[in-house]
């Protein structure tokens, strides 16, 4: 009968090895590495970039070697930008998977998390960046959140906020905009 | 030399020389092929000429459009119809219509708006095609959605591709059928009005409304025209009454004033998308009770929540009473007074035709039917009383609640 302390540290060890290590290698996690648009290699570990499931994917594909030099490529993704999906990633890579049932969608209630609210408070150019990043890197978690941020942006403004929010320009003829408010009138309040 | 024996020296002739004549005929026949396929070549080619090939380009690309509205609208049948008929005419269509300068359609739809004298009428219906065909002549790599007004340096906006402007267009909607806000949005700029024209999304909204009965948008002319045409009730906001009755006040020691107080109360009737409806009676005015209404969950005296469910213009629902927790009453007797609520359960049945008020549509609601059946536990013994009179129960008519749509929870899919 193996005493409580000694089960612990077993799990911990069986946890923190990864499977292909043989038993004489140092114990450590995998890591992977990524590189930016302008060649800069982060260096992070496994199960964090699993989040992503374009990384994911590839891993699978490809398999995974744990003394792979060879970073992975991101040229779509730059350096800035990659820095704060590898922190929202990092912060996040303890979630549970989001719920299938509808039932639970409709119940929820709550807002973006207050660490989340914190770490979009960037300015609109970051905030595109982001959603592009989250899509690129098919990032569900992160894009959900972003498109959400943007969405709220958008709600509840007349048409000359939105395109003062987002610098738009008005490219439609005096003909055009006078047909586009006809149709839409059915949505007006006197 | 007898005639026989001609032929014979003939096909002996022929034989002794079969194998160069052989060839000769067959490498005649070959060039004799050869010719024929290329003179039978492909409309298109340069056998063609360039008065027929611009024709033909030209039925292709209509066909193409066609089939592209089409499918848009959901009539994916014969969509492929056209699109089937246009890549018989010029097999690469697809890219053509593309990248080939519309040269014919674009001067004219410039020079009309450049003239500024597009017609009105042509504009109603055809203002979403002219938008298109305005957009598809431009080039693929450099289609955007939008433009900047003045130069940033910061990344704009119209970075995103049309399918995630698509997919934050479904969180502006959300599950709470914010369509005002996404017709403003198509009032920005072109690029947006046909991002928030898209069908996709409008589909959606009516599967969401009417669920299983939501039918075919082929008799309304597409999604967007069946959510805004067909009845159905209005979610972003609550549907209220207002009634006033005149109560005596205390009569003072001499009898010399008869004072009375005007009551005035509300009836607050709020839908929720997914099919839960709240009824509230309340002195309260509106401004301190729209608030309570906006969460399905929250509880107040004078609620009644339930279920309803909407058949062409006639709404029933059938609510109960919510129970709230009184705290202050001590430990033996919420003991009591459970017991006591338990011995009864009244259910309400309410039943309410929608209409228009005069340009806003499905904004009224009229009393049909209102009664409530109590279930007495004990004996199991039920009775049904008819509320409705002919003074108590006016229009509800809906007002729109901006808090209920400031923020979406869950994205329309």
């Amino acid at each position: 009968m193996l005493k409580l302390s000694e089960t612990k540290k077993r799990n911990i060890k069986s946890s923190e090895m990864p499977r292909s290590y043989a038993c004489d290698k140092a114990v450590r996690m995998p890591m992977i590495k990524l590189q930016s648009l302008e060649g800069e290699v982060f260096e992070i570990d496994v199960e964090i970039a699993r989040q992503s499931v374009t990384i994911k994917t590839m891993l699978e594909d490809l398999g995974v070697e744990d003394d792979d030099e060879e970073p992975v490529p991101l040229p779509n993704v730059n350096a800035a930008i990659l820095r704060k999906v590898i922190a929202w990633c990092t912060y996040h890579k303890d979630d549970p998977p989001p719920p299938e049932d509808d039932e639970n969608k409709e119940k929820r209630t709550d807002d973006i998390c207050s660490w989340d609210a914190e770490f979009l408070k960037v300015d609109q150019g970051t905030l595109f960046e982001l959603i592009l990043a989250a899509n690129y890197l098919d990032i569900k978690g992160l894009l959900d959140v972003t498109c959400k941020t943007v969405a709220n942006m958008i709600k509840g403004k007349s048409p000359e906020e939105i395109r003062k929010t987002f610098n738009i320009k008005n490219d439609f003829t005096p003909a055009e905009e006078e047909q586009v408010r006809k149709e839409n009138e059915w949505c007006e309040e006197k | 030399m007898d005639d026989s024996s001609i032929p014979s020296l003939l096909s002996s002739d022929v034989q002794g020389n079969s194998n160069l004549d052989l060839e000769d005929e067959l490498s005649s026949f070959r060039s004799q092929w050869q010719q024929e396929i290329k003179s039978r070549s492909p409309r298109g080619q340069p056998g063609a000429t360039d008065s027929q090939n611009d024709y033909v380009l030209e039925q292709a690309k209509v066909l193409f459009l066609k089939g592209s509205q089409l499918e848009q609208s959901g009539r994916l049948y014969e969509a492929v119809e056209f699109y089937k008929r246009a890549t018989q005419l010029v097999p690469d269509i697809e890219f053509q219509v593309d990248f080939t300068s519309l040269h014919g359609p674009r001067e004219r739809q410039e020079s009309e708006s450049s003239i500024g004298s597009v017609d009105n009428e042509e504009l109603e219906d055809k203002l979403m095609e002219h938008l298109q065909s305005l957009q598809l002549s431009e080039d693929v790599n450099s289609r955007k959605s939008c433009h900047p007004e003045y130069d940033q340096r910061t990344t704009h906006i119209s970075v995103l591709p049309v399918e995630l402007l698509n997919y934050i267009l479904r969180w502006v909607v959300s599950v709470d059928l914010d369509m005002k806000s996404l017709e403003n949005f198509s009032e920005v700029c072109r690029g947006f009005y046909l991002a928030a024209r898209d069908e996709g999304i409008w589909r959606s909204a009516c599967q969401k409304v009417w669920g299983s009965n939501t039918g075919k948008c082929k008799k309304f002319g597409g999604w967007r025209n069946m959510y805004i045409q067909r009845p159905h009730l209005l979610y972003n906001g609550c549907y209220i009454s207002k009634l006033s009755y005149v109560r005596p006040g205390e009569k003072s020691l001499d009898n010399f004033y008869r004072p009375f107080h005007v009551v005035e109360y509300y009836r607050y009737v709020r839908f929720f998308p997914d099919g839960a409806v709240t009824i509230m009676t309340s002195p309260e005015d509106p401004p301190s009770v729209l608030p309570k209404l906006k969460h399905k969950y929250t509880k107040d005296t004078g609620m009644l929540t339930g279920v309803f469910k909407q058949i062409g213009d006639r709404v029933t629902a059938v609510l109960k009473r919510v129970k709230t927790k009184d705290q202050t009453i001590p430990y033996y007797k919420k003991h009591q007074r459970q017991r006591n609520n338990n011995d009864m359960e009244m259910t309400y049945y309410v039943e309410l035709e929608l209409s228009n008020v005069g340009k806003k549509s499905f904004a009224k609601l009229q009393w049909i039917d209102y009664s409530v059946t109590t279930k007495y536990m004990m004996t199991g013994q039920e009775n049904t009383c008819q509320l409705l009179d002919n003074k108590g129960y006016p229009d509800l008519i809906f007002s729109r609640v901006r808090s209920y749509t400031s923020s979406s929870e869950i994205p329309l899919l």
